[in-house]
């Protein structure tokens, strides 16, 4: 037995089955739902030894997997990852029969986080990228569906994401040059340059972030979501293993700095953006784009101060982002069908018809912008007052980035509430849909009035695991 | 390793194929030039693995060539060539074509005091390449031609890191991504069609 086959392995293999079951939609939905939950629960209760005891039965476990003379190894160190990996995904799957996405999205979906947790374990590190750009690929045939032109969003996502791999593969060779130390300051520069174009492609930094909010806007707003919570979260691990493992880097002044103005750059722009934006599509872009921002400035406040305080902000802050995104996407799904388009315009006087709906989308927008009483206020609180100790006179357009948003959540509000509906509601919010959209409520206002609840959780997750022991 | 006398010629093949991609509005030139780039993708591979290794280019390379003719075949050639292009547009793809190659000479000479592993032949062959489908990717939205850019990219991308990571896996995993683009490309260009049929 191997960690490898239980995380990796079996999961692809259910994928492809469920992809021969796809018309079977429900059927899949709970097939991979019990996958992904079964996969996070035994992250949490696989005992971490050499050998694993059922019943009479002795079977030896290992966290090494060889291939073609490399490793894929999924250690004490990564449960926590892969906790919230398949959680993620198990929450996602589970909801999918309401949010009616593209039949593709759930089998591959389930590869995907097969993949990305490859990602995660292979050795050497740098070969992520490579499985990370199979991931894109294969989340191209549920963000652009049968029936519809490949839109322009899709194909700058898959150029940019393509593109980013071989200037990370590059430049993490030339950076294993100098793994102790900078040498020639020539060539630090370019392996440096190399590597901020590279996780720039692929994180949607600042400029080439254009491809989410166009992405949103011609794709299925449950299964883009998906995508824009799970990519992130990978590369930006595989970005700290980069961190991490060059000290240098991470010790020079200029790497926090860098990643400080760019996360202030993206918060500003992706806010602007938003408050003048009439699609709701895009405005769930936007939002993820600016979330995004407060992630690079909890690591590069992380890089900058040693401090290990925004580390776990920054790890703590994906709970939010993703409760956010999730009540957001399926409310915005759910609006599919019941109106014409997700314009502003569009879906005046819903508050009325769609009360849940409407709800779900204000207050997930709320979330994510960082207003008091939300799960995302403490966590961004904590980034702003980290950056006002460094430089006070930049975190101010944080504020107002964070205020672009929340104007967009006004105007959404005001449409919702103050406009006339024309046609009749035909079809009323299923019972099932409020619940999920309830609990989802409830767990945003929870972590923003009790946040030390779960950031103690976080903080106690990885130390879990370490102290039982290492595996071999 | 591959003669001497054939290292020159095939960095100019390298060129002309990535210009003619560039400049063909015909699928069926445009695939067969394709497959003809990743000839000389192979022999510049050769000069930092062995030939049965570096052969693994051209065999998932001319894969994807056969994927997206099989794909392409049943389309209407009007929804994969857009229209014959006027003579300007040729000529102005032609001039950038001469500059990124420019480019690409000025900067595959730098290359090699950054990376000293690879030859000069190589790092010229793989900025030629990189150059021209950049400038391929920004020229057009179009899904085919977005794939043809991106596979010329990586094309060259790959010749630079086969000189640098001669791993088997690293070699198997792009040899998946060069014909996941090609499915890709495919599907973006029949998933219409099959709903409609379905």
């Amino acid at each position: 037995m191997n960690s490898a086959f239980i995380w990796i392995i079996f999961p692809s293999l259910v994928a492809v089955i469920l992809l021969f079951l796809q018309n079977r939609e429900r059927l899949v939905a709970i097939l991979a739902t019990i996958t992904a939950a079964v996969l996070a629960l035994l992250a949490v209760w696989l005992p971490l030894q050499e050998q694993i005891i059922l019943w009479r039965w002795v079977i030896p476990f290992s966290d090494t997997f060889l291939v073609f003379g490399r490793r894929i190894v999924l250690s004490a160190a990564d449960r926590p990852s892969l906790i919230v990996i398949y959680l993620v995904a198990a929450l996602w799957f589970g909801a999918s029969p309401l949010a009616r996405p593209n039949k593709l999205f759930v089998p591959l979906g389930l590869g995907i986080t097969a993949l990305l947790t490859a990602a995660i374990a292979i050795e050497p590190f740098l070969f992520a990228a490579v499985l990370i750009e199979i991931a894109v690929l294969a989340s191209i045939p549920f963000l652009s569906p049968p029936g519809n032109k490949a839109g322009r969003g899709v194909l700058r996502y898959l150029t940019f994401q393509t593109i980013g791999m071989p200037f990370i593969l590059i430049s993490g060779f030339m950076f294993t040059g100098f793994e102790v130390g900078p040498g020639n300051p020539e060539f630090v520069a370019i392996a440096t340059a190399l590597l901020v174009i590279g996780f720039a492609l692929m994180l949607a930094v600042f400029p080439f972030h254009t491809w989410i909010p166009m992405l949103t806007e011609e794709s299925h707003p449950y299964s883009t979501a998906f995508i824009l919570l799970i990519l992130p979260v990978v590369i930006s691990i595989f970005g700290l293993g980069f961190l991490d493992r060059f000290v240098w880097l991470k010790d020079s002044p200029s790497t926090g700095l860098l990643l400080q103005v760019v996360g202030v750059v993206m918060i500003l722009t992706a806010g602007i953006w938003a408050a003048v934006e009439k699609n709701l599509s895009r405005i769930m872009g936007f939002a993820v784009i600016l979330d995004v921002g407060f992630s690079l400035i909890a690591v590069g406040l992380a890089v900058g101060s040693e401090n290990e305080f925004f580390r776990v902000l920054f790890i703590a802050g994906l709970l939010p982002r993703g409760l956010s995104l999730g009540v957001m996407a399926l409310a915005l799904s759910s609006l599919i069908g019941r109106v014409d388009n997700l314009h502003i315009a569009d879906i005046r006087g819903i508050g009325k018809d769609y009360p849940f709906i409407s709800i779900s989308i204000i207050l997930a927008l709320f979330c994510l912008a960082g207003m008091p009483l939300f799960a995302g206020f403490p966590l961004k609180l904590g980034v702003v007052e980290g950056l006002t100790g460094l430089m006070p006179q930049i975190s101010v357009w944080v504020i107002i980035g964070s205020l672009g948003l929340i104007v967009a959540g006004i105007r959404i509000l005001t449409a919702i509430v103050a406009g006339e509906r024309e046609s009749e509601n035909e079809a009323p919010e299923p019972r099932i849909l409020k619940i999920f959209l309830a609990i989802g409520w409830l767990l945003l206002v929870l972590l923003g009035i009790l946040p030390n609840f779960y950031i103690q959780m976080i903080l106690n997750l990885p130390a879990a695991f370490t102290q039982i022991g290492p595996l071999s | 390793m591959i003669p001497e006398f054939l290292i020159l010629p095939i960095v100019i093949l390298a060129f002309l194929t990535a210009s003619i991609l560039l400049i063909s509005w015909d699928w069926r030139i445009s695939i067969f030039i394709l497959a003809l780039q990743y000839v000389a993708v192979v022999f510049l591979v050769s000069s930092s693995w062995p030939i049965e290794t570096a052969a693994v280019k051209l065999v998932a390379g001319w894969m994807a060539c056969a994927v997206m003719v099989l794909a392409l075949r049943n389309l209407h050639s009007n929804r994969i060539n857009g229209g014959v292009k006027p003579i300007s547009e040729i000529v102005f793809r032609l001039i950038l074509a001469v500059m990124a190659g420019l480019f690409a000479f000025t900067g595959g000479a730098r290359l090699v005091l950054w990376l000293p592993e690879i030859s000069v032949e190589q790092a010229y062959g793989s900025m030629i390449l990189i150059a021209l489908g950049l400038l391929h990717l920004g020229l057009t939205n179009h899904p085919f031609r977005v794939v043809l850019g991106l596979l010329t990219v990586l094309s060259g991308f790959e010749i630079l890191y086969a000189a640098l990571e001669s791993s088997i896996l690293i070699a198997g995993l792009l040899a998946l991504v060069t014909l996941g683009l090609a499915i890709i490309c495919a599907y973006l260009l029949t998933a219409q069609t099959l709903e409609e049929v379905s």
